[in-house]
């Protein structure tokens, strides 16, 4: 996810090289060489598109807000902290647009597009995945806007803790705590369509 | 709730299965991040593009992120500078009749009662003047 590295190293050893070079980047933009923020939006657009697409829910919107974090981002560049990894700020600033931009167009449809959904395997037929879609949004609706998007990115997009951790500046175990409150939560309201655990 | 940063790596141990059955409800709820449709390419140019045009633009460029919020402001700023002006002129121009206006009224002959309702009069119009008061 974060570039290249030798074919031995380790998760950490990955972020500690993103990290420098983030910082390298920062630095050179600083320093007067705005073309160095090419690589770090290269480096980030695919992570900040998947995240802009769960805040706002419509291809193009979340473009448009991709483009808009990235804009803000260099722009408010003085006022991020180079110790700190640039990924989850540049998501805080995705995360709190995309807000913004929700709110701006609340009243706008914002279907998920069909047919960006591919078929997913279920137990249930037609007419329950259908009352299970409106228990479902309901349900969704009673979670927090952190739980929501941990168990979207996490059972949707199948991402796993630590990377949702490292794009939300969560540890493993928080994000893991959120998606089990989540799951908690949805399969409590759904429990009449799950045989089993909840 | 509890702080987002207390939890370890430790905590919720081992890394949870994914949940396939409410994975796809919640697909089709919420869809799929349409990584697929997007052009990539397309989308970084674009980003690239409006970032260096940013980063080219003179520095009164910044000036025009904020007149549509100055102007108004300044003209709103123009129109109470000017009203408060215009007030204190009126102000300061309002004549208050003087002892020296009575005195001279009672050395010119005038009778005495008609000299002080005068003067009584005068004083009462100007304060009137002075609050606004309409004539």
């Amino acid at each position: 996810m974060t570039g290249s590295a030798p074919p031995d190293a380790t998760p950490a050893d990955d972020r500690a090289a993103a990290r420098e070079r983030d910082a390298t980047l920062v630095g050179r933009v600083r320093a007067g060489e705005p073309r160095a923020f090419d690589a770090l939006v290269h480096a980030y657009m695919r992570q900040a598109f998947q995240l802009a697409y769960r805040v706002v829910g419509h291809r193009e919107d979340a473009e448009d807000l991709v483009q808009e974090a990235f804009l803000a981002a260099y722009q408010y560049l003085d006022s991020y902290d180079s110790e700190r990894p640039f990924e989850p700020w540049l998501m805080r600033i995705v995360l709190n647009r995309g807000a913004n931009l929700r709110r701006a167009r609340a009243r706008r449809e914002t279907e998920p597009e069909v047919d960006a959904v591919s078929p997913a395997p279920s137990a249930l037929d037609e007419s329950e995945r259908a009352e299970a879609r409106v228990m479902l949004t309901r349900a969704m609706a009673t979670l927090s806007e952190r739980q929501r998007m941990i168990v979207t990115l996490f059972d949707v997009d199948g991402m796993t803790s630590t990377e949702i951790g490292e794009m939300l500046d969560l540890s493993p175990g928080t994000v893991r705590w959120y998606l089990h409150e989540a799951r908690r939560t949805l399969r409590g309201e759904l429990s009449s369509f799950f045989k089993g655990d909840v | 709730m509890t702080d987002s940063r207390t939890l370890g790596a430790g905590a919720f141990r081992p890394e949870p299965a994914h949940d396939p059955e409410l994975g796809a409800l919640l697909r089709d709820v919420v869809g799929e991040t349409p990584h697929g449709v997007v052009n990539w390419t397309t989308l970084a140019a674009r980003i690239c593009d409006r970032v260096g045009r940013q980063a080219a633009a003179p520095w009164w460029s910044y000036a025009t992120q904020w007149e549509r919020r100055v102007i108004p402001l300044a003209l709103a700023a123009g129109i109470a500078a000017a009203a408060a002006l215009w007030t204190t002129a009126s102000a300061s121009t309002t004549q208050v009749p003087s002892a020296s206006a009575l005195a001279t009224a009672v050395v010119s002959g005038t009778p005495a009662e008609d000299a002080a309702s005068q003067f009584a009069r005068s004083i009462t119009n100007a304060v009137d003047l002075a609050a606004g008061v309409p004539e």
